[in-house]
Formats: structure tokens, C-alpha cells, sequence
């Protein structure tokens, strides 16, 4: 079961956060039912132009951080554990409730994704997210601004959409 | 005020003089084969960046999506001229098409798919004004990179490519007006109508050539 | 070394790259130059517009090169212009400049291109002769793809065929490794 996505720029910000299983306490609003069409995944951050709030944005900054702490750190250890120069370094880690699966670039975006415990490696399936998805709707895309020289949040439909159609389409979605 | 285009194609005369320094290995542009780059390809990647490039810097010398889109129009106008130079040059039909509908057989095939790699999906004649024709793209290639946000929903980067067809249309003589329109169908959200209205000259031409 | 990054970038062009037809391509570059020249009336400017359009470009390219060539590591200056020689080039323009003339401190050299896409067709009035750097665009691309993957060069043209000059000779200099950002601490 796939739980949630980060993705972190080059200034190891929180650009895009995305989740889909995660607990109801957390991810349902009030009034939905499973029997509803499931609302529209809660993404964060928020582009500046709406003024919509949700209670989860205030524990998301802090959140973000905290992850974008571990995988910094972990990154580094393993790098430092592991001389062979052709290693992929860090890749995930398990605990008994969740898998952290990473995957960054030599541009320095990093994707995280969060499932349970027992699905197998992802680190394709966040390679084919930045291949077709990100690079094809965010960095490619003229009408909305790209500069890598500041932290933007990803509010770009498009990228949300196909991101959404993709991992709903994964064999460990929901199982 | 500069000089005019440097981008120059066909059998210009400037480099000709054989009394430059013969030492030099210099290769005139008359030296090189036009058809070299007639199989010749890049990655659609390259095409990609540099039209962004070209939007974003447009987008900031424009007021609205209208003038946007006749900036784009007119960059690609003159691509169209040196096009249809081009392709003349490789058919060896030294003779333009004259006939309107000629012309424009010509470029749904020919031009389409010297440019596309495929021809485009449909011609036909406008209904209601018997001066108007459309040319169909099901899934135009400068819309891959480009998706556009809402608040620009009437906008279509294919002005560029209907400035293209102008330039063509203008170098065989026949002056038109082309826009680009999408039109989704079934699972072709990005399919682009050009719509083709000619200018009232070339009506009366026709109409005299019957 | 030089040999299998040309072969992987055969390999990319052959498996992992859309093609199109160059045309295309080539004569949108000229009608922007052309635009550019109209726009500033002033070849110094429109060879620094076109470093400045490179440069955006580039910091997007860097990605698309990355995700296709599944590049991931970090290498020294020397190996980074083969890899931008027979796998950057390649993947993007389909040519492969050589890559010569090095600076006996490992910091700088050529990229001759006996090939250039953008060239094709042009022919450049006189004064321009003088002052245009007609692929200057591409001095930009290498600058800004380099800084995103932490490496700070310079980058200009020393001769173009255009120009009358017998090759088209790029020189980039690196200038420093750029530090990876780390996380503020904030607590």
C-alpha cells in the first residue's frame, strides 16, 4: 500500500507533498465515506493564489523537515559507509509500520515515497516519476515558471493528475 | 536599424568571390548541399527546450494571449518561407502550385511530413464560408512539452505552426490568415484545427480560374 | 574511457531518444536570432540574450539528461566534458564535438565542433561577421546544465565557421565545485 510522496528541491525544500492511504484520522475529511468518490488527493504545499486552508498544513512544514533530516542523514552514512563510487547509496529503509523508499538525482531533487512495510524496492517507479512525469509537466512545461535558483511550489494540475493516474495504476496501491 | 536577416538559405551571391584568401578552408554556404539535413535529425528533446525558451521569452514581451499568440505567428512565418524553399528545391518542381487547394494538399502532405514526420490528419472545407479551409493535427507536436494552465484555457502554442503555414501559403502567392484552434475529440485532447481564411484577392483569382 | 561513453551515447540516442527532423529545429533557432537581432539591434546584446536563453535552458536540460542517461555520479571535470561531449551532445544536437586542447592544470579546454545543426543554412551579413556569436545559445546551455549538477564554468566561443574562422571552438573553464545545499537547522 503506497501511503504518500515528497519531493524535495535543490534547496531541500518541500516543493510537493501528496498522500493516498494514509490513516483516516489524518487523511479523511469530514462527511466522506468510503462509499464516495474518494476526494481529490491533499496536496501541500499549497500555491500561494488559494486561500483555502486545511488543518493538516500547519503539521506539514514540520513534517517535511523532519523527513527531508532522515534522508539527508542517511544519505550521507551510507555514502560514507560505502566506497565503491558506482554504489546507488541510499535506497530505503524499513520499520515495522512503513517503508521509506528515496531516490535523488545529481541535480539534487529528491523523491521520497512512503508505503507499508512489505512492498518490494520502488526506486523504478520514482525513476519513471521523475522521467515522465515530473521532467514532462514540470521542468519542460514553459507556461508555468521553473527556476531553479528558488523553491516553488509544484502547482501544476497536470503533474498532480498524471502523478495520481500512475500510482493508482501501481500493482501495490492499495494492497 | 541592423541590416536585415542573418539566416539566410538558397543561392546567395556574397561568398562567392574567389579572391578570398585561398588559404582559407572556409565552406561558402553555396559549398554545402542542402539536402544535407534533409534525413538529418535531432532529439525532440533539443526542439523542446529551445521552444519553451521561446515562449517564456515572448510571453514577457506580450499584453494578452492575443498578441501572445501573433508573436508566435510571426516567428514562425518565416520559417514557413524558408520551408517552402526548401522543398521546392527537393521536389525539382521549380513551378509553384498555383491552385489554392493544390497548395494546400501540398502542405498537408509534403510540407507535414518534411516537418512532423507524418502527414497531418485532415483537410477540408469550411461549410459555412467558402473562403475558409481547416487543417487537422490530432496530436501536434509542439503541444507535448506544453500544457497550459487554466487561466490561459483559449491559448494555443500552434500559432507558431499556423504562422508556419502563413509563411508557406504567402510564398505561393496565396495571402491567408491561419489560426490555431483546439478542438478535442475522443482521446485526442490536444487535437489542433488551423483554420486557413484566405484573403479576399485570392478568392477573386480562383473564382476567375474556374 | 572517451570510447564507452561514446557507445553509451550511441546506445541513448538509438533506444531512449525521440528523434525529429532537424529542419524543423534549425530554422526556429534562426527565426529567434532573428527576432533577438530586431529586438536589441545590437549583436553584443543578442550574444548576451542568447547565453541568458541558454542558460534557462539548460538548468531545465540537466534534468532531462540526468533521467534519460540514468547519469548519477558525481565525476571530475575531465570526465564530465566526454560524458557532455559523447552523451550530451549526442542525445540533444546528434553530433559529438571533440573535446581537445586541454590546459595543462585539468581545468579547461575545447570542444571543437566539426558539426553544428544550428549552423546549417546560415550565412551571416557582414557586420554581423564581426560580433554575432550565432550559437552562442549553446554557451549557456553548458553553463547552466553544469552549475545544477554543482560545478561553476565559464563558457564562450573562441571561433566560429560563420565567422570565417576555420572551426567552431567552444572554451570552458572551470571555475570551482559549487557545495550541495544542506538543510537549515532550525530548531
Amino acid at each position: 500500500m503506497i501511503y504518500c510522496l515528497y519531493i524535495f528541491d535543490r534547496h531541500c525544500q518541500c516543493v510537493f507533498y501528496t498522500e493516498w492511504n494514509r490513516s483516516p484520522d489524518r487523511s479523511r475529511t469530514e462527511g466522506s465515506s468510503s462509499f464516495s468518490e474518494p476526494p481529490t488527493p491533499y496536496v501541500w504545499p499549497r500555491p500561494l493564489a488559494t486561500s483555502t486552508t486545511d488543518p493538516r498544513d500547519a503539521r506539514m512544514d514540520n513534517e517535511a523537515k523532519l523527513v527531508y533530516g532522515v534522508v539527508f542523514s542517511l544519505k550521507n552514512m551510507v555514502t560514507k559507509l560505502c566506497h565503491n563510487k558506482d554504489s546507488d547509496g541510499f535506497v530505503s529503509y524499513r520499520t515495522s509500520s512503513y517503508k521509506l523508499h528515496y531516490y535523488g538525482t545529481a541535480s539534487g531533487v529528491r523523491f521520497v515515497l512512503l508505503t507499508d512495510p512489505t512492498v518490494p524496492s520502488l526506486r523504478d517507479v520514482l525513476r519513471q516519476i521523475y522521467l515522465h512525469i515530473y521532467l514532462e509537466y514540470v521542468v519542460k512545461n514553459p507556461l508555468f515558471p521553473y527556476d531553479p535558483q528558488q523553491s516553488r511550489p509544484i502547482s501544476n494540475d497536470y503533474f498532480g493528475n498524471m502523478l495520481n493516474s500512475y500510482i493508482k495504476g501501481l500493482s501495490c496501491y492499495q494492497s | 536599424m541592423l541590416p536585415h536577416m542573418p539566416v539566410r538559405i538558397g543561392t546567395g551571391t556574397t561568398q562567392a568571390d574567389p579572391r578570398t584568401a585561398p588559404s582559407r578552408r572556409r565552406t561558402s554556404i553555396l559549398d554545402r548541399s542542402l539536402n544535407k539535413t534533409r534525413n538529418s535529425e535531432v532529439g525532440l528533446g533539443a526542439f523542446g527546450f529551445l521552444f519553451s525558451e521561446i515562449i517564456q521569452y515572448t510571453q514577457g514581451r506580450v499584453e494578452g494571449i492575443q498578441d501572445f499568440e501573433q508573436k508566435l505567428s510571426d516567428l514562425g512565418f518565416g520559417v514557413g518561407v524558408r520551408m517552402l524553399e526548401l522543398t521546392m528545391f527537393r521536389e525539382k518542381s521549380l513551378r509553384r502550385e498555383t491552385r489554392v487547394l493544390n497548395i494546400l494538399y501540398f502542405i498537408h502532405n509534403v510540407v507535414w511530413k518534411a516537418l512532423f514526420g507524418k502527414q497531418a490528419d485532415a483537410l477540408e472545407k469550411s461549410t459555412d464560408n467558402d473562403d475558409e479551409y481547416m487543417l487537422c493535427d490530432n496530436e501536434p507536436l509542439v503541444n507535448q512539452f506544453i500544457s497550459v494552465p487554466k487561466e490561459m484555457a483559449q491559448f494555443n502554442c500552434n500559432a507558431y505552426i499556423a504562422g508556419v503555414i502563413e509563411g508557406i501559403l504567402h510564398g505561393c502567392q496565396c495571402v491567408a490568415r491561419v489560426t490555431a484552434h483546439t478542438i478535442p475529440i475522443d482521446h485526442k485532447p490536444l487535437r489542433t484545427v488551423f483554420l486557413i481564411k484566405l484573403g479576399p484577392e485570392v478568392v477573386q483569382k480562383e473564382e476567375a480560374t474556374k | 574511457m572517451a570510447k564507452q561513453y561514446k557507445t553509451l551515447g550511441d546506445e541513448i540516442w538509438k533506444n531512449r531518444v525521440e528523434p525529429m527532423n532537424a529542419e524543423l529545429f534549425i530554422f526556429t533557432y534562426g527565426s529567434l536570432v532573428v527576432q533577438l537581432v530586431k529586438d536589441y539591434e545590437d549583436y553584443d546584446q543578442v550574444n548576451q540574450q542568447l547565453d541568458k536563453m541558454g542558460y534557462n535552458i539548460g538548468v531545465r536540460l540537466i534534468e532531462d539528461f540526468l533521467a534519460r542517461s540514468g547519469w548519477g555520479r558525481c565525476t571530475d571535470f575531465r570526465e564530465t566534458m566526454e560524458v557532455i561531449s559523447k552523451i550530451g551532445f549526442k542525445m540533444f544536437l546528434n553530433i559529438t564535438p571533440t573535446v581537445t586542447s586541454w590546459a595543462s592544470d585539468n581545468k579547461s579546454c575545447s570542444l571543437v565542433l566539426d558539426e553544428n545543426p544550428l549552423n546549417d543554412f546560415v550565412e551571416l551579413p557582414l557586420d554581423a561577421q564581426q560580433q554575432l556569436w550565432y550559437s552562442n545559445i549553446l554557451c549557456g546551455v553548458l553553463r547552466g546544465a553544469l552549475e545544477m549538477v554543482q560545478m561553476q564554468v565559464e563558457v564562450k566561443f573562441v571561433s566560429c565557421v560563420l565567422r570565417g574562422d576555420d572551426i567552431s571552438e567552444i572554451r570552458v573553464q572551470f571555475v570551482r565545485h559549487l557545495q550541495e545545499e544542506v538543510p537549515i537547522n532550525d530548531e
